[in-house]
């Protein structure tokens, strides 16, 4: 048990780990909450134990800040400018803070799904990039609570991928591989908390598709 | 929200594929509500929440889930002659039905055809892990079992999937006959680069790392002297 990490509950963290976008960018993320993060990432399930995913640890400014410009890119497509809003997805203040603040981030992890590397194993047939990219989702809700655990707030973050091949080239990635998100982490500037989501009722049936559950 | 769970560092260090499932303890469905309830709260694209749940608990569709199930994993076997499936994959091959439930988890789509593949895959994965991670707090075991994903026309007749359904996996719940336990994976430093790839990380492996507590480790784990 880390020492000097307050205990919280499964539940507490699962419940509490909302999208945090708005973060500070005032005060440092310590490297072993990075790593932290990162191993409990390593503890998801994942396809055949393979392991596909990298992670890179970006903190260096100038390149937080190139990312930060493509990201303010993507998300201005994906939302609309504010005079011309995207109707099918109204932004809230936290998407558009991190459209302008994503650079600033104290931390920006990139998961990154490494295709090739299932190939090397010689288990299983290699898996595409699309696949590869999915079996590393387990991993990043992991990292979410993680960070949640730790007092930081993080968000998946996709929209990136509009710019992909740049951040390849900017990070070294090679060709083959799948950015599967990136995620700034840094202590939120406001609070952790619940999060709206249509009740297990709605959306859950019971034997067949179509017939309500029992509870 | 479920109280007295147990620490989130515990579990999901010790939530591992469980596949041999006790068959003779019940899952109350409180239980399933609870888990249900935790993978709701995932990560999901722009809240859009594009995930349903059938909970199978009919001993008749749940052995059609399982003589699906079956031939599936004796494909794998056959089609893959270098992968030797371990005990547990064999057993779960054989089992799948006597799972005292099994949650189905499916991606929809808001028009009238079903999601593809990697859509509805992707869109369940978080909520599937906090589901495992919930399972395992509550003591259960559990294990993703995504491979009947590609008999996608049989799911759909056997649990009369909506047509903007895709059915991304069973998940086989239960009581464990083993015990939990720590997992094999790669260490950070070697998955982990700092800045640019290729370049090793500077972060090393702190005192105050994870560390298992006596009480959560299995016998064999214990015996390997892990922790
Ligand atoms: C016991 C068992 C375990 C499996 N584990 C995984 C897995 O961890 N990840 C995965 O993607 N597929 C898994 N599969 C499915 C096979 O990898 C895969 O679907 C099959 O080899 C066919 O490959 P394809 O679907 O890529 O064509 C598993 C199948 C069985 C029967
Ligand atoms: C695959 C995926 C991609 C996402 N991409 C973005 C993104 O590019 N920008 C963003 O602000 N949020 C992104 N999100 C975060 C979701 O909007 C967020 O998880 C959802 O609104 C639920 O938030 P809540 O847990 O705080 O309720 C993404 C989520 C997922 C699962
Ligand atoms: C996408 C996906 C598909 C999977 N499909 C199967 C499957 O069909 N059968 C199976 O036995 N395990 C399947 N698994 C489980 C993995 O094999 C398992 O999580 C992995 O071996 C790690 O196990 P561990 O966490 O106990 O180390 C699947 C996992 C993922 C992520």
């Amino acid at each position: 048990m880390a020492a000097s990490r307050p205990e919280i509950g499964l539940f507490e963290a699962i419940y509490t780990a909302r999208a945090i976008r708005k973060l500070r960018h005032d005060k440092p993320v310590s490297e072993s909450d990075v790593r932290a993060i990162i191993e409990a990432g390593t503890q998801a399930t994942n396809g055949a134990n393979r392991q596909l995913w990298r992670f890179a640890v970006v903190r260096d400014p100038a390149t937080k800040n190139r990312i930060g410009e493509w990201y303010r890119q993507a998300a201005l497509r994906v939302l609309g400018p504010d005079d011309n809003p995207n109707p099918n997805h109204i932004a809230n203040s936290g998407e558009r803070y991190l459209q302008e603040h994503a650079g600033e981030s104290p931390v920006i992890i990139f998961v990154v799904a490494t295709p090739n590397y299932g190939q090397a194993v010689g288990e299983w047939k290699p898996v595409d990039a699309a696949s590869a990219g999915y079996m590393c989702l387990p991993a990043v809700q992991n990292m979410l609570l993680a960070a949640r655990g730790l007092g930081l707030g993080s968000n998946l973050t996709s929209a990136i991928n509009m710019y992909e091949k740049e951040v390849k080239e900017l990070l070294g990635i090679p060709d083959e591989c799948k950015i599967v998100c990136m995620l700034p982490i840094g202590y939120p500037q406001g609070k952790h908390g619940p999060k709206t989501r249509k009740p297990v009722e709605e959306v859950t049936y019971s034997e067949r598709w179509n017939q309500a559950p029992r509870f | 929200m479920p109280t007295g769970s147990m620490d989130l560092f515990d579990a999901i260090y010790t939530t591992r594929a469980t596949r041999k499932l006790r068959h003779d303890l019940p899952v109350p469905d409180e239980d399933v509500y609870k888990i249900l309830d935790a993978g709701i709260q995932a990560a999901n694209g722009g809240n859009r929440q594009v995930w349903k749940f059938i909970v199978v608990r009919d001993p008749r569709i749940k052995r059609q889930l399982g003589d699906l199930y079956r031939e599936l994993v004796n494909w794998v076997t056959s089609s893959n002659p270098n992968r030797k499936l371990d005990s547990g994959e064999l057993y779960l091959g054989e089992h799948m039905a006597e799972s005292p439930v099994i949650i189905v988890v499916c991606g929809i789509s808001s028009g009238n055809e079903p999601p593809d593949e990697a859509t509805a895959v992707g869109a369940t994965m978080p909520a599937i892990e906090n589901m495992l991670l919930a399972a395992r707090a509550l003591g259960y075991g559990g294990n993703i079992s995504a491979v009947v994903r590609r008999r996608q026309d049989d799911l759909r007749r056997i649990l009369g999937l909506g047509p903007n359904a895709y059915a991304a996996t069973l998940l086989p719940i239960g009581v464990p006959q083993g015990s939990h336990g720590l997992k094999s994976r790669l260490p950070v430093e070697e998955v982990t680069y700092d800045d640019t790839w290729g370049n090793p990380t500077r972060l090393k492996r702190p005192a105050s790392v994870w560390k298992p507590k006596l009480e959560l480790l299995s016998e064999g784990d214990r015996k390997k002297g892990r922790g």
